[in-house]
């Protein structure tokens, strides 16, 4: 086991420095280079060469990758010219309101996609669990702009109930959550997607152990069925769901994009989308970054959690 | 090793992480984990195969199949019976609402917008189904080396998967959009880019457990070479799983191109596909323009899941005959 | 005053409006004089809405490329320190003698034939009760001149580099001596405008607690100061508490500034020669995240001047019931199909001849594109020089008549005339190369093929459907059009690779109409930045000799005048670049009991201090 984990974590950092190779590269490969995305057209060749050199970007492609983890190990991502703040903090205001939408939409997700997954296993090939599947591949099967739209185009134009976006100037937290009504939409535009994960995974994970043998004991012995369902199925069904949330961690940082933009909602995906839009370079390269790394680590720790859970997995 | 369990996550929002659809429905794929370790533990498939009853099983393909050939036909055969100019704007008929002329109205630059979605359709179906052969195949290519020769290549090949694997897959498509010419084949190449991930994983758990069966040695002890022995011994071994990968990833190209299309890098005009019709509709939520809207939508939904269904169904043929073999 | 006599009718109605001290206001009529009773005296707050996505994050009145944005420059910095001159009156495109800090410059030749100008500051004070001198202008040229490459506003050779010597004769009095004779209109618009008074005896430091010094003097110290205000301006969370923000010459001072969402609140100088007392209590940039987000805020209520997004225009009843008045801003700006004339790429040769562009234009219906693409917002646009609705624009066109109406047979006519054999939808040929009248022209060899590489956008609605527009349009005379679509900000960068003097391009047409707004700076457009050989922002690097002699002229010459009217008529024939209509900047809205709003300025300035609620 231990050699295990040791094994994962050198993979998991190498990993990074690939993810931190591959962001720096696909950065520089993007036409006009960040000068020109800084200063905008009508900057000179001079002043273009002026910050380049200022910014290192005159030196050879190895040497700024060099200088670019250098000030990486230094906790400095970089600094955005478009808001005049360094990506760091950018990220600390950010962050917070991000993952206080996708936690949101994660607990929705489980709340309705669990209870819904074990309910088909138990009522396997009955109507309710066509039903059910029915939902969730169509949830599925949507483009989550088109889903968000249609939220919006249902509760807030058509029936005024409730806001499209939410409170504007939200600079924190608190005050997203001064109107909380505002964030149902985009909650269950992003819950959308992962519900129907959640309760296709349970149900498959909650049918397979219904064949197996201690439920059958249980079930011989004479144990109610809700009480079997409860006390036996739904906790070692659960499990997988539980590895699943450690892998899809870095949703939090990635922020879902697009519910972010659809509802313009003020987070970090936001944030992404508009630094795609506008070529900030310094916040896509710190953003991407950070993802990537979330992303490494989330499914470093969901592996491990799933080797800690389950002993059929041999580390090999 | 690393990859048991491979997740759907929708990672980016609306650009599902290419595992997704592939993922999402059944949970083979969802948590291919055990299995890519070697086939040491049993694949959960068996719950697959009791999750479909044989006969809904059926039907439900049966639905997807019909969905995809009339789907095929609305796109590439449609225009030949429904004549529309989708080429030239015609902005002094633009934004009119559904008639007898146009049955699902104009756009805001005059464009008829059945005529629209036929050719919308080609351009996604073909996209999406050149994007999840390409990556079907290049995946697979890689999965299936990296699995077989195993050590140093094997953890090179697969830590580069890991590397893409962690960058939102919205914002990889954003460059290489920004930075190649926006042709057909561009878009399957750029789609194909962020899809072949998961396939790759796959088949390379599959090809990790072929490898150590008997007759894969016997033939490598007899001096067939590797690429021999991939190409007749391994890739056979794994077709089952990329025939149902492929399927499952047309839907979840047509999606990436969706949200591609969102990004404002659809294909150029005079083309267009569903995702970028979706994306136009977007500007007129507050116009009451629903023609706009729905359509486009409706027949991403429909196609996405006719693919879903035939995926499933397919897995779950050739797990029956896993079992059997 | 040799500018008064050469530049009479650009000035014109200058004298008549302004008498010293008063502001004019209410040019279209909704604000009657006599609504001077109704004003409440240093009441209300009026808010105001922010570019989406564009807070402003940088505080000082030197700006570098990235921060000159209509966000920051003439909604931030013009309000905290207006520049020498000032632009844009009565939503003309006129010199404003009431918002410039000095009284108009009074422009002599000396004995060596070159142009001087002596400048008398007005009488005004920084907020902390100093006199506002000489001395806070030759701070900022010490300063410019320590970095003048990172000036925005710098374009080589012109301003200062034109500069002999500024003589600063006392402490309200200075000279401008520059290299040779100037036009007085293009020195007023482009070159002493830029000159921005700053705080000497505040700002001449080197840290934030260090002393007041003379740093400025030397080119070294100069360069320590800059440094250190720069990296002050930058810190955007300290930009509303940093004492250095506080000193003011303008109407308006920082009282708050939220560096999250960029929020800015300001509060009247009490040092301002306000009017009677000032008008507003204060002033107020609100941030959204998104158009309809402002939308919401108008319908709401709580914001006093924002405006209606293209793509909800149809909330416009709406917010009138609800009280808000509406107005069209209109821009001094141009944009449209940039052409490029790089001479190693295939296209330029046939872009270069005269009758393509002219069959090119002939193909663009600009009523259809104002009537269907913007819903009648937007204005007729065929040259560079700003001219929206025919209201405001300095020079007259003498051309009024559109010269390439739409018409798809004359466009056709025109191509098959020179040589194409032209095969509509399909690719046109040049069939009789050479260089008679009834030949492709120069440089165009047999069987060239009309086709074309166009980069556009589909992140705005309109530039999208523009662009499928043109792209459809095109067809008709057998152009084969390839389209790239990138993200809008992207455009700015690729027009910047074909610019200069460069001999190749990625693209041979760009549609980019957020291409070359006027404003703070140049104020006049002259060609001498987009059209000039090897010019920084010549995007598609046209150059000809015969452009060339015409810029030159509009800069030099001592009928300014006369020379922009005959360059603007040139220009229209010529289509260098395929003007299309300008889109109004934005439909405002403002409350109907806050007066003053209108006329919008065409350099997108505004003038809070004009702002009064009634009661």
């Amino acid at each position: 086991m231990l050699a295990y984990i040791v094994r994962r974590l050198i993979q998991a950092v190498i990993v990074v420095i690939g993810v931190s190779l591959i962001v720096f590269l696909l950065i520089h490969l993007l036409p006009g280079g960040p000068a020109r995305a800084a200063l905008g057209a009508r900057a000179t060749k001079a002043e273009i060469q002026a910050f380049n050199v200022a910014n290192g970007y005159n030196r050879s492609i190895p040497v700024q990758y060099g200088l670019y983890v250098w000030h990486l190990l230094h906790g400095n991502l970089g600094y955005s010219y478009h808001y005049n703040q360094s990506v760091l903090s950018l990220l600390e205001t950010n962050l917070p309101k991000s993952a206080l939408l996708v936690g949101l939409a994660y607990v929705l997700a489980l709340v309705v996609g669990v209870p819904l997954g074990l309910y088909q296993a138990v009522r396997r090939n009955k109507i309710g669990d066509h039903a059910v599947t029915t939902v969730a591949f169509v949830a599925y099967a949507m483009p989550t702009f088109w889903a968000g739209m249609l939220l919006i185009l249902a509760f807030a134009i058509t029936l005024h109930v409730l806001p499209a976006e939410v409170p504007q100037n939200a600079a924190t937290v608190g005050a997203i959550l001064s109107d909380p009504r505002a964030l149902v939409l985009p909650v269950v535009t992003l819950a959308l997607v992962n519900f129907s994960i959640f309760s296709r995974f349970m149900r498959s994970s909650a049918i397979e152990n219904l064949v197996q043998d201690y439920i059958r004991t249980a079930r011989a012995k004479g144990i109610s069925s809700t009480r079997v369902v409860f006390r036996h199925l739904l906790p070692n069904s659960v499990t997988p769901i539980l590895t699943l949330i450690g892998l899809t961690l870095p949703i939090v940082l990635s922020g879902a994009i697009v519910v972010e933009t659809v509802f313009n909602y003020p987070g970090m995906g936001y944030l992404l989308w508009t630094a795609a839009l506008k070529q900030d370079y310094p916040v896509l390269m710190g953003f991407t970054l950070v993802i990537g790394v979330a992303t490494v680590v989330g499914s470093l720790l969901a592996d491990l959690l799933y080797a800690a859970v389950d002993p059929r997995v041999r580390y090999v | 090793m690393s990859e048991q369990v491979q997740v759907s996550g929708a990672t980016s929002g609306g650009a599902r992480a290419a595992t997704l659809v592939g993922a999402a429905p059944p949970a083979t794929t969802v948590l291919v984990g055990p299995t890519a370790e070697g086939g040491e533990v049993k694949p959960p498939g068996s719950s697959l195969r009791m999750f479909l009853s044989v006969f809904a099983e059926n039907r439900l393909a049966l639905v997807g199949a019909a969905t995809i050939v009339a789907m095929v036909l609305f796109s590439f055969v449609g225009p030949v019976v429904y004549h529309t100019d989708q080429v030239h704007t015609h902005i002094l008929t633009a934004n009119l609402a559904p008639s007898a002329q146009h049955p699902l109205g104009t756009t805001n630059v005059g464009y008829d917008v059945l005529g629209r979605l036929m050719v919308g359709g080609q351009v996604s179906l073909e996209i999406g189904l050149g994007a999840a052969l390409l990556s079907s195949l290049f995946g697979a290519g890689w999965g299936a080396f990296a699995g077989f020769f195993g050590k140093w290549a094997d953890s090179v090949m697969m830590r580069i998967v890991d590397s893409i694997y962690a960058i939102p897959p919205l914002l990889l498509m954003l460059v290489m959009a920004t930075i190649f010419s926006p042709t057909t084949f561009m878009f399957i190449i750029v789609v194909a880019f962020v899809s072949w991930l998961p396939t790759a994983r796959l088949v390379r758990g599959e090809s990790l457990s072929v490898r150590t069966r008997e007759y894969i040695e016997a033939a490598r002890g007899a001096g067939v070479t590797s690429v021999k022995v991939i190409f007749r011994h391994v890739i056979p071994n794994v077709m089952g799983t990329i025939v149902v990968q492929t399927t499952l990833q047309v839907a979840n190209a047509i999606l990436l191109l969706a949200a591609l299309s969102y990004l404002g890098l659809g294909p150029p005009p005079p083309a267009t596909s569903w995702g970028a019709m979706l994306n136009n509709g977007l500007n007129f939520l507050y116009d009451g323009y629903w023609w706009l809207i729905y359509p486009a939508g409706v027949a991403i939904v429909i196609t996405v899941l006719a693919f879903n269904f035939v995926g499933d169904a397919l897995r779950d043929a050739f797990d029956v005959r896993l079992q059997r073999h | 005053m040799q500018l008064n006599g050469c530049s009479r009718r650009a000035l014109a109605g200058v004298a008549t409006v302004v008498s010293a001290g008063t502001l004019a206001i209410g040019f279209l009529g909704v604000v009657p004089a006599s609504a001077h009773e109704r004003q409440a005296k240093g009441s209300g707050t009026a808010t105001f809405a922010e570019i989406v996505g564009e807070p402003p994050t940088y505080f000082f009145p030197m700006y570098t490329a990235s921060y000159w944005t209509t966000a920051y420059v003439p909604w931030v910095s013009y309000l905290m320190w207006p520049p020498l001159y000032q632009w844009g009156k009565d939503g003309k495109t006129q010199f404003n003698p009431t918002t410039s800090l000095a009284e108009k410059p009074v422009i002599s030749t000396n004995t060596t034939g070159d142009t001087v100008a002596t400048i008398t500051l007005k009488p005004r004070e920084w907020s902390d009760g100093q006199p506002v001198t000489t001395r806070d202008v030759e701070f900022w040229m010490n300063l410019l001149e320590a970095d003048k490459t990172t000036f925005a506003a710098y374009v080589p050779g012109s301003f200062p580099d034109n500069v002999k010597q500024i003589n600063y004769l006392s402490s309200t009095k200075f000279q401008v001596v520059f290299d040779k004779k100037y036009s007085t209109y293009w020195l007023l618009g482009n070159e002493l405008d830029q000159i921005t008074p700053i705080p000497q005896h505040v700002w001449d430091k080197t840290s934030l607690s260090g002393a007041v010094g003379t740093y400025d003097k030397t080119p070294k110290g100069a360069k320590a100061v800059w440094t250190f205000l720069q990296g002050q301006a930058k810190t955007a969370s300290t930009l509303g508490t940093n004492p250095l923000w506080k000193v003011v010459d303008g109407p308006w001072q920082v009282r708050s500034f939220n560096a999250t969402n960029g929020e800015i609140s300001m509060a009247p100088d009490p040092k301002y020669p306000w009017p009677q007392s000032h008008k507003l209590a204060g002033f107020t940039e609100v941030p959204f995240t998104s158009t309809t987000a402002e939308l919401d805020a108008l319908e709401s209520g709580s914001l006093d001047v924002g405006y209606v997004p293209f793509t909800s225009l149809k909330a416009i009843p709406q917010l009138e019931s609800e009280g808000y008045k509406i107005a069209y801003w209109t821009q001094a700006a141009f944009g449209g199909l940039i052409l490029n004339y790089a001479k190693d790429d295939p296209a330029a040769p046939i872009l270069s001849q005269l009758y393509v562009r002219q069959a090119l234009t002939h193909l663009v219906d600009f009523k259809a594109i104002i009537d269907k693409i913007y819903h009648g917002h937007a204005s007729y646009a065929s040259s560079p020089i700003p001219n929206p609705n025919g209201r405001g624009s300095n020079v007259t066109v003498l051309d009024k008549k559109d010269p390439y109406p739409y018409s798809v047979s004359t466009a056709k006519k025109l191509l098959a005339e020179h040589g194409w054999h032209v095969v509509p939808n399909g690719t046109s040929t040049c069939a009789k190369p050479g260089t008679g009248s009834d030949e492709c022209g120069k440089g165009v060899p047999k069987g060239a093929k009309l086709k074309f590489r166009i980069v556009g956008t589909q992140s705005s609605s309109t530039q999208y459907a523009l662009l499928q527009y043109i792209d459809s349009q095109f067809s008709a005379i057998g152009a084969s059009m390839k389209v790239k679509l990138v993200p809008e900000g992207s455009l700015s960068s690729l027009a910047a690779q074909c610019s200069g003097n460069v001999t190749k391009c990625s693209w041979d047409m760009e549609l980019w109409m957020g291409e070359w707004p006027l404003g703070w700076t140049p104020y006049v457009e002259t060609g001498g930045n987009t059209f000039f050989c090897g010019a920084t922002s010549n995007y598609g690097a046209f150059c000809t000799p015969k452009m060339d002699a015409m810029i030159t002229a509009n800069h030099e010459s001592a009928q300014p005048i006369a020379a922009l009217e005959k360059w603007e008529n040139y220009m229209v024939k010529q289509q260098v670049q395929i003007y299309m209509p300008m889109p109004a900047y934005r439909v405002v809205a403002y409350k109907g009991n806050l007066h003053g709003v209108t006329p919008l300025d065409p350099y997108l300035q505004i003038y809070p201090q004009d702002w009064y609620f009634s009661k």
